[in-house]
């Protein structure tokens, strides 16, 4: 219900938007006469300076000037120059034939591929902004869209944040097209679909769905569409704000929709039936629906044997275990229970712990927060730097804290493994939700010990269970169990085994083989 | 449109959490203690009594199962007023189901309080000494209610996801068992009379108390007609954790040393030492996993009482957490309320007793009625399921 509700004031509201762009430009018409038409456009850009406007005359009617438009570091000018300009310059004179100039220029002297005709101003101006060229010609109450995008732009390169050792090296770029290219070229399906939405009302942002018509569960697209539909936002810049936008629930430092770099696994995903969004501008793909699997699985396991791919997630689980709980343990173990630890291990803590002056709980807080403190900083810090000052900064730092008798030599371990663990997690914003749980964990742990860990755990896990992502539940396929979707969890069988789909994403056709 | 909606229309608890939610709710702090009774009342017998007592567990799920199974895809609250009213005054059959609901929810929420009593007790043995009971008390009851009042879908999965939790310690226990156990302990068998013998297949039969949530989700089931075996295999596994349990005791401590231990099951892991082991001592290590088996059993209780007041009071299933919060209150009074151990092992002994008979009494009595009234379910009228 109030979901219905939020819904039918975001359409108001959308309206109204578009109510503004209505009011600038209206829905005023191509005028016959040309000056006016390059008036108007320069008075709708406010007379920008990347604004170019060349006036010309065509040969085969000397009495006719035409304008060509557009913006300066947004178009293919050599394109423009060689297969617009100079037919229409040199060429006119030679045709013979009496036709209309506006059908001659279509029919022979625009040597482009990708041309238009308009009517509408408003769709000749978003054209021009988005990078096209357009063209008047005195006389005529039509325009031309002519394609001519191109601006500099960074290749295809190694993506930053999932290198693997085996596996693809290209990344995804800040360029849409490119990027559905790369996914177009892995997948060479007809059933791929693409479809293309322009959101936010200032930056007119592409954004691309592309699922597998017939692998996907139809009800999820259409709930993703919705969602991206009721979105009212004046700028999307980077996926993060469409991430944040369509996501089931804010309350929860899980991310609900997963992210990725490579291509390759997002057309991995695109055939276990999930549904990519890919956003103009940044190369993060986002991933819908998302389940916990993000926490311990890469693309690199279905590239390696089988049994080390297995063997690798047995360890992710542990290092994300570790990397939530090893600081919690350490104050339980100390304040609670030392009884555990083993007594030669317990004389050695108690006389490293001997100088420190603090509670555990300090002594954690203060080291796991400068280890957040170097981390964050290692990642400002430009090139070659970077990671030298977080060696450096720890070791060092580590070392002076030890002998200076502020913290103890093993609570520097347990620093050092908790954030080790916590790099070992395949998916960056995963792996920094753990980063921020630990802290509650501690605090904690400081004042229930083992049993106070354990409470935290079971509310952390009713929180995992009850979460969705677009109606599939976070921890499937482990809770609710489907036991033929466990063979690629915590362990990953051989190919020849994965026959079927995984059922959690409710797939419409579930074989992988034989399909027709 | 929420593509849940699709999967809404089926019922949310699959065969397998019908298992896992019977095995979790059964399986609770009782096994911290419940070998010292049987060790008291049949020595070294227990091991066999503990057997047929688990018999006589079967044999009570098997007749709530049957009763339930005559309603496939109906909540309590419909369907018990339907048979015991009239079709045309349906208010008569909801206050005389009335009686039966709360017999059954009362030995909810004095098993639930107790459960949480017991657990505070062993936490302030072993590792709390200082704290006061209130603080333990609280913050599991605070936490408890929290994860019961989640929608019922969300509760199966819980238990499902935590089950193999509970086989841990088990096998722990196994080992120990192998390790310390003497073979001569468990000797001589066969010592008891037969009203000696009766007495201790009663007393194994109540440490199986539990099984009467069936009445508050089974009706959520998707696949009624499956639920026997479920049930029966899920008792059958607590047959085997409870045999277990009591022949490692027995066979570790004797009958007679097991007849004055507390927490028989934490001495016999603080007896557990194995080369090679990482941690000293394990009884803190066992406490906080058993902390899960606890934890299952009061929140499935607990959310059993709260769909059925939800239910039966018709109120709208997102208040399912203002009603936990109003429980709070009751379930401290009630778990605070045993002055010491000994009165709280008296309580315990009598909700131990009272919920067989109440659900064995309600099952027969709704059984012969539904009868003699040939009464069935198969009502298109299928109760909608919380959705989250």
């Amino acid at each position: 219900m109030r979901r219905r509700r939020e819904r039918t004031k975001e359409k108001k509201l959308q309206e109204r938007s578009q109510k503004q762009l209505q009011d600038k430009v209206g829905d005023r018409k191509v005028s016959a006469d040309l000056e006016e038409n390059i008036r108007f456009i320069s008075q709708v850009l406010g007379d920008g300076a990347d604004l170019i406007t060349r006036k010309f005359t065509i040969q085969y009617a000397p009495d006719r000037q035409a304008a060509l438009l557009y913006l300066d570091g947004m178009s293919n000018v050599p394109l423009l120059d060689n297969f617009v300009l100079r037919p229409m310059m040199l060429q006119g004179e030679q045709v013979k034939n009496k036709t209309e100039l506006w059908d001659l220029i279509f029919e022979s002297l625009l040597h482009t591929g990708e041309t238009k005709k308009q009517t509408e101003m408003r769709s000749m101006v978003e054209s021009l902004l988005s990078g096209d060229a357009i063209l008047f010609v005195d006389g005529c109450t039509e325009g031309a869209v002519i394609g001519a995008k191109g601006w500099q732009q960074r290749g295809v390169t190694d993506p930053k944040s999932e290198s693997v050792i085996r596996g693809s090296r290209e990344g995804f770029t800040e360029n849409l097209r490119v990027n559905t290219a790369l996914i177009r070229r892995r997948l060479k399906d007809p059933d791929l679909r693409m479809k293309n939405y322009k959101i936010g009302v200032r930056t007119n942002t592409n954004v691309s769905v592309m699922y597998i018509e017939g692998v996907v569960d139809d009800a999820v697209v259409k709930e993703v569409e919705d969602r991206l539909k009721s979105i009212e936002l004046d700028g999307i810049l980077e996926s993060g704000y469409i991430e944040e936008m369509i996501e089931d629930t804010h309350w929860t430092p899980f991310p609900g929709i997963q992210n990725t770099e490579r291509p390759d696994a997002a057309v991995a995903n695109l055939l276990e039936g999930k549904i990519c969004i890919l956003v103009d501008g940044t190369p993060n793909v986002l991933i819908a629906p998302a389940v916990f699997s993000q926490f311990y699985a890469s693309p690199e396991d279905y590239y390696e044997r089988y049994l080390i791919a297995t063997f690798l997630r047995g360890l992710r689980l542990v290092a994300f275990l570790t990397a939530l709980l090893l600081p919690a343990l350490y104050i339980a173990f100390i304040s609670f229970h030392p009884e555990m630890i083993p007594s030669k291990l317990a004389i050695a803590m108690a006389a490293g712990r001997a100088s420190v002056p603090f509670p555990s709980i300090v002594e954690a807080l203060v080291m796991e927060i400068s280890v957040e403190i170097l981390r964050e900083a290692s990642v400002r810090l430009p090139g070659p730097i970077g990671p030298t000052i977080g060696i450096v900064g720890a070791l060092v730092i580590g070392e002076a804290a030890v002998s200076a008798g502020l913290v103890s030599p093993l609570m520097v371990i347990v620093v050092g493994m908790t954030t080790i663990s916590s790099y070992a997690n395949p998916s960056y914003n995963a792996a920094i939700s753990v980063r921020l749980l630990r802290f509650p964990f501690m605090i904690v742990a400081a004042a229930f010990g083992l049993y106070g860990i354990m409470m935290s755990l079971m509310i952390l896990l009713v929180h995992l269970i009850q979460l969705r992502s677009f109606g599939v539940p976070y921890m499937s396929p482990l809770a609710p169990l489907r036991i033929s979707d466990v063979k690629d969890t915590l362990i990953r069988v051989p190919w020849p085994w994965m026959k079927k789909r995984p059922v959690t994403f409710r797939p419409g056709d579930d074989r992988r083989e034989g399909e027709t | 449109m929420d593509p849940s909606s699709k999967q809404g229309k089926e019922q949310p608890i699959s065969i397998y959490q019908g298992h896992a939610l019977i095995v979790t709710t059964v399986v609770g702090v009782g096994v911290l203690y419940m070998q010292r009774g049987i060790a008291q009342t049949a020595g070294a017998d227990g091991i066999w009594t503990i057997l047929l007592g688990g018999l006589l567990a079967m044999l009570e799920l098997y007749i709530l199962t049957k009763l339930l199974q005559r309603f496939p895809k109906q909540h309590s609250t419909v369907w018990m007023p339907r048979l015991l009213g009239s079709e045309k005054r349906s208010g008569v059959g909801k206050i005389l189901a009335l009686p039966f609901f709360f017999a059954i929810a009362l030995f909810w929420i004095s098993a639930s309080a107790l459960a949480c009593r017991t657990f505070g007790e062993v936490l302030v043995t072993a590792i709390f000494p200082l704290t006061p009971m209130s603080v333990i008390l609280l913050t599991l009851l605070v936490t408890a209610v929290f994860v019961a009042s989640t929608p019922v879908e969300v509760i199966a999965r819980f238990n499902e996801f935590l089950l193999p939790v509970l086989y841990l310690p088990v096998i722990l226990i196994f080992a120990v068992w192998a390790k310390e156990g003497e073979w001569l302990n468990m000797l001589p068998l066969f010592q008891l009379s037969w009203k000696e013998a009766g007495l201790g297949i009663l007393v194994s039969f109540f440490a199986f108390s539990g099984s009467s949530i069936v009445f508050a989700f089974m009706g959520y089931y998707q696949q009624p007609e499956k639920a026997v075996k479920a049930h029966m295999s899920a008792i059958a596994v607590i047959i085997l954790i409870y045999w277990i349990v009591t022949a490692a005791s027995v066979a570790v401590f004797g009958p007679d040393e097991l007849k004055r231990l507390m927490w028989p099951t934490l001495d016999l892991v603080k007896s557990a030492e194995f080369p090679g082991m990482i941690l000293e001592r394990l009884e803190s290590g066992l406490i906080a996993i058993w902390v899960v088996a606890v934890f299952t059993t009061l929140v499935n209780l607990l959310a059993a009482l709260i769909d059925i007041i939800v239910r039966l009071f018709r109120i709208q299933d997102r208040s399912r957490k203002w009603i936990g919060l109003a429980l709070i209150p009751v379930l401290y009074f009630l778990a605070i309320w045993p002055k010491d151990i000994q009165d709280l092992f008296f309580w315990n002994w009598i909700v131990g007793v009272y919920s067989p008979l109440v659900s064995i009494t309600v099952g027969l009595i709704l059984l012969a009625i539904a009868l003699l009234r040939r009464k069935k379910g198969g009502d298109p009228h299928v109760p909608t399921p919380p959705t989250s």
